[in-house]
């Protein structure tokens, strides 16, 4: 056999560009704490009214929005907050919007959810609980519940994913910036946010596992070797102001519980890591509109520094 | 065309075209006469002397690690050369290499450092005892015959038995470690291979590359239950012929396919990972533009199933198909998915598993912990060609990453066992030694890359490649909607040559002629000239099963079978003709027309094999070839006036055909 030798070469092969994920160091479930989130205020213990003039920050009833349906009065939340009107039916997620519309009747109850990151891995919940009257535009807050927050996995881009206990729920908390997230429920139903986050319960006790998957773009420095790479203009991606090295970037999350026959504890899994093989969609510095209809990407040379 | 090559050491490895075949219910037993098997002592001569395995290791693969004093050695199965190469996995140095008696398919070290080796055309387990130098060759100690095409090995917890899977030979075996000697065999399902055994000792798990099931033997009883590995999408969307928007939501119920690996770890809560692909074919009743149902929904998915060790179940998360969340926030270009999963090994320090991607050369790494690890993809890297086997050395934190078609071992730093980071780690490259190539060698080679190309628009539009439904060259078992009907798989290795015209309608004058149809369904942009002869010179090539291995110990049963075959009053012979690879090369019209199909008549398929290739007929309507010998009286042949004897010898000469 004639032999062709052997050679041995140390070579740096570059992971596909994006692809790493962070994920080990997820906490063990009985590690996590457990934290006491109140029920949303009951329709019964209603005020019959609340005068003009009562607020609750950040919080925003518009009943002229709707000129041709007096009727109807809109709700928005500002600055990052999630809002529920009503109740939370069961299997919805409670938080992920920031606006939504009501008819215009009795008092509501209204919650008001804001994730609070003091920096990157410090963060909690902030819940009011409000009654709204859509008659007089007036919010008044009852309760303020602050839920202190554990890291469940930290990402690239000093992005973490924040949750707690609450009973046999791991409730899952993704930072969402600016921009929407896309998930896929347990129930594997798709969904977007509209608002800072989203909280998610994962029911440890489902018989075959339960999990939520993520996708949000973030903000982030590129790398050097994306430099060199086109740019990419994106419907999806709003990405305005964005300084000359910075990109707007997908990042896909991924929260489960399940358990085997043996295991003593339901296992959390908690992922976070680069949604797509690029090094970055650079988005387009002027405005958008997304109905007007979009041919395909734009590429347009970004230059060498 | 050009004319194809017989050379093949190296065909014969990348499909595993060995065998064809696969029962549809398991037929075991067949075993090898090679000259010399079983003829020696199987027992450690030199005990102590020489590589130890790894704690824990007791699962085979392509490449095995051991510890030799204070290094750790690579043994590699290199299936081209038919040779064991030792490598110092901290180096990169190759320090040996050790001929074997045939094509290796996988490795295990023992846990007294002997070196058992699945030889998968000779169907025999090869022992070899390591020398206190790992650059000196291991010395070969005896072989000991398996069912035909031993394809995996592993060893039960008390490290007292081995337990062998053969593909063709549809079988698991079990041996003595200390003798070799065999104590039992329990035939399986067509198509095995990976196997695990449970914590307690008690259950193996073998996966299937066909037939949508795992199945899990009962190692006291030697009783085999199937566990279906298939999974449900919700809201799947197909192409529908009544609706205006092109189909709606509903439940797409989608069968398991490329079961070739497993992995497990005791530190891990009795959980069994298999990665996969969930296929779905779409409907037999409807016509559609391609192979599949066509729609939104592609036809496949990869997947990894979480089964339970005590329950048997997998996971439903983990076999459940959502909708990809990337696309919800406009991430448009696709990443390439793991279509062709074929090894896969678990870091316990840092919850990883890590699967081998063979077509997109890619080593992905998941979290093991998730409840569908499909869906936690932590990282993901390129490696060199064909990466057909994988090892992680926890105690020196390293992944080792075997390459076939590219002859390359890589070795990547897992990193700190709590880790955060997880950015790109330096991976040696090691080219190992090889025997000299002949120019048909590298057109074989380049066949093989492209036979195995997933992801790659020349040869398909939605990822898949041409070993997606043809795994090893065989056939998927599955039966395709497309624009003329439903389509059952093809078996290719060994059923090429001389079985002209091809397609069910016998349309394709040549192979070539064929692909290009297959090619069009598949919305394939087509290869350039060199390339297709190339994919044909390999596709033509693809080594059937050893038939010199196959049991000859019902002869006479095979013979009066040959005679109820060729008989006038049967007919079988008639269409199926002996001098023509079992074909008359013609169409007929044997009252087979589904409501899907645009023509009555069929081209003849050969009966090479046949036994191995469940489902029967061009929609694939019999799951037996009993089934098909008894429903098709009357209409092609006549089965009616034959006794159970003569069936049973009728269905034993096809099975060697």
């Amino acid at each position: 056999m004639r032999r062709l030798g052997t050679c041995v070469a140390a070579a740096s092969l570059a992971f596909v560009a994006g692809a790493s994920a962070h994920a080990a160091g997820t906490p063990s479930f009985s590690s996590v704490p457990e934290a006491r989130v109140p029920e949303m205020l009951h329709p019964k213990d209603a005020p019959d009214a609340i005068p003009a003039g009562e607020r609750v920050e950040g919080v925003r009833v518009d009943g002229t929005m709707f000129k041709g349906a007096p009727t109807f009065t809109a709700v928005n939340a500002e600055g990052g907050r999630c809002l529920s009107v009503g109740a939370i039916p069961q299997g919805v997620p409670p938080s992920g919007s920031a606006g939504t519309s009501i008819r215009v009747g009795g008092v509501l109850p209204l919650r008001v959810e804001r994730l609070v990151e003091r920096k990157p891995g410090e963060a909690e919940l902030e819940i009011i609980d409000a009654w709204l009257d859509g008659r007089t535009s007036s919010v008044r807050p009852a309760t303020t519940t602050r839920v202190p927050l554990t890291v469940l996995a930290r990402g690239p881009a000093s992005y973490a994913v924040y949750g707690f206990r609450k009973g046999s729920e791991l409730q899952v908390v993704i930072p969402s910036g600016n921009e929407r997230i896309g998930y896929v429920d347990p129930r594997a139903q798709i969904g977007f946010t509209q608002c800072g986050h989203l909280r998610m319960g994962l029911d440890t006790t489902a018989k075959n596992g339960a999990m939520i998957v993520a996708a949000v773009h973030i903000r982030t420095t590129r790398t050097s070797s994306a430099r060199s790479q086109a740019r990419v203009f994106h419907p999806f991606v709003m990405a305005q102001g964005l300084a000359p090295d910075e990109v707007m970037r997908a990042l896909q999350i991924s929260a489960s519980t399940s358990r085997t026959k043996r295991e003593r504890e339901p296992l959390l899994s908690v992922s976070v890591g680069w949604a797509d093989d690029e090094e970055g969609v650079v988005g387009s510095n002027r405005a958008v509109n997304v109905d007007q209809g979009i041919e395909g990407p734009i590429p347009e040379p970004i230059d060498e520094e | 065309m050009r004319k194809s090559v017989a050379v093949i050491g190296l065909v014969a490895a990348a499909t595993a075209g060995l065998a064809a075949g696969c029962g549809s219910t398991g037929r075991g037993g067949a075993e090898a006469k090679a000259p010399g098997v079983g003829e020696r002592s199987c027992g450690r001569v030199r005990p102590g002397v020489g590589a130890k395995p790894l704690a824990g290791a007791r699962q085979g693969s392509v490449v095995a690690l051991a510890k030799a004093g204070d290094k750790t050695i690579a043994y590699v199965a290199d299936e081209d050369d038919g040779n064991l190469h030792t490598v110092d996995v901290a180096t990169g140095k190759e320090l040996g290499t050790t001929p074997l008696g045939g094509t290796p398919s996988q490795i295990l070290v023992a846990a007294d450092g002997r070196v058992v080796v699945a030889l998968r055309d000779k169907a025999a387990i090869e022992v070899l005892e390591p020398e206190a130098d790992p650059a000196q060759p291991l010395a070969s100690r005896c072989t000991v015959p398996t069912p035909v095409e031993p394809v995996a090995l592993a060893t039960t917890p008390d490290d007292g038995t081995l337990l062998v899977t053969s593909g063709w030979g549809a079988a698991l075996t079990a041996y003595d470690v200390a003798n070799m000697g065999r104590t039992y065999e329990v035939p399986l399902p067509r198509e095995p291979r990976s196997v695990v055994v449970s914590d307690d000792g008690k259950k193996a798990f073998v996966a299937h590359v066909v037939g949508s099931r795992m199945s899990v033997v009962d190692l006291a009883a030697k009783r085999v239950r199937p566990v279906d590995v298939g999974g449900i999408e919700e809201g799947g969307f197909r192409r529908s012929k009544i609706s205006l928007f092109g189909g709606g939501g509903g439940e797409i119920e989608r069968r398991a396919c490329q079961g070739f690996a497993l992995a497990k770890s005791t530190d891990f809560g009795g959980r069994v990972f298999a990665p996969q692909v969930l296929v779905d074919p779409g409907r037999a009743e409807e016509r559609s533009e391609g192979y599949g149902s066509g729609g939104a929904n592609p036809p496949e998915v990869a997947s990894v199933a979480v089964v339970d060790e005590d329950t048997e179940q997998p996971l439903a998360e983990s076999v459940n198909v959502k909708p990809d969340v990337r696309q919800l926030v406009g991430v448009a270009r696709p990443r390439s998915s793991c279509l062709l999963p074929r090894a896969a090994a678990i870091d316990p320090g840092s919850r990883s598993l890590f699967v081998s991607c063979l077509g997109s050369d890619t080593v992905i790494e998941y979290d093991a912990a998730a409840a569908d690890p499909q869906r936690a993809e932590r990282r993901r890297f390129p490696v060199a060609a064909g990466p057909t086997g994988l090892a992680v050395d926890p105690e020196g934190r390293r992944l080792v990453v075997w390459s076939q078609f590219d002859r390359t071992l890589q070795i990547a730093p897992l990193g700190a066992k709590d880790a955060t980071e997880a950015e790109a780690p330096a991976l040696m490259r090691v080219g190992l030694s090889r025997k000299a190539q002949t120019a048909a060698m590298a057109d074989l080679e380049l066949g093989r890359r492209l036979f195995h190309a997933s992801g790659d628009a020349r040869i398909s539009n939605d990822g898949r490649a041409c070993a997606s439904c043809h795994p090893d060259g065989r056939d998927d078992a599955l039966t395709w909607a497309t624009p003329e009907g439903p389509r059952q798989t093809p078996m290719l290795a060994g059923r090429l040559a001389k079985t002209a015209p091809y397609g069910w309608t016998g349309r394709g004058d040549s192979v070539e002629a064929h692909l290009s149809e297959t090619f069009g369904r598949l919305g394939g942009a087509g290869l350039a000239r060199r390339e297709i002869d190339a994919l044909i010179a390999f596709a033509t090539t693809l080594r059937p099963p050893q038939v010199e291995t196959i049991d000859r110990s019902n002869d006479a049963l095979v013979q009066r079978g040959k005679s109820v075959f060729h008989s006038a009053q049967t007919g079988c012979g008639t269409c199926h003709r002996e001098e023509g690879a079992w074909t008359d090369h013609t169409p007929h019209d044997v009252s087979s027309r589904a409501d899907a199909d645009v023509a009555a008549t069929f081209d003849t398929p050969s009966l090479r094999f046949v036994g191995g290739t469940a489902p029967y007929f061009h929609d694939g309507r019999y799951a037996t070839l009993r089934s098909l010998l008894l429903d098709a009286d009357g209409k092609m042949g006549s089965t009616k006036h034959l006794s159970q004897e003569d069936l049973d010898a009728l269905e034993a000469y096809m099975r060697s055909l």
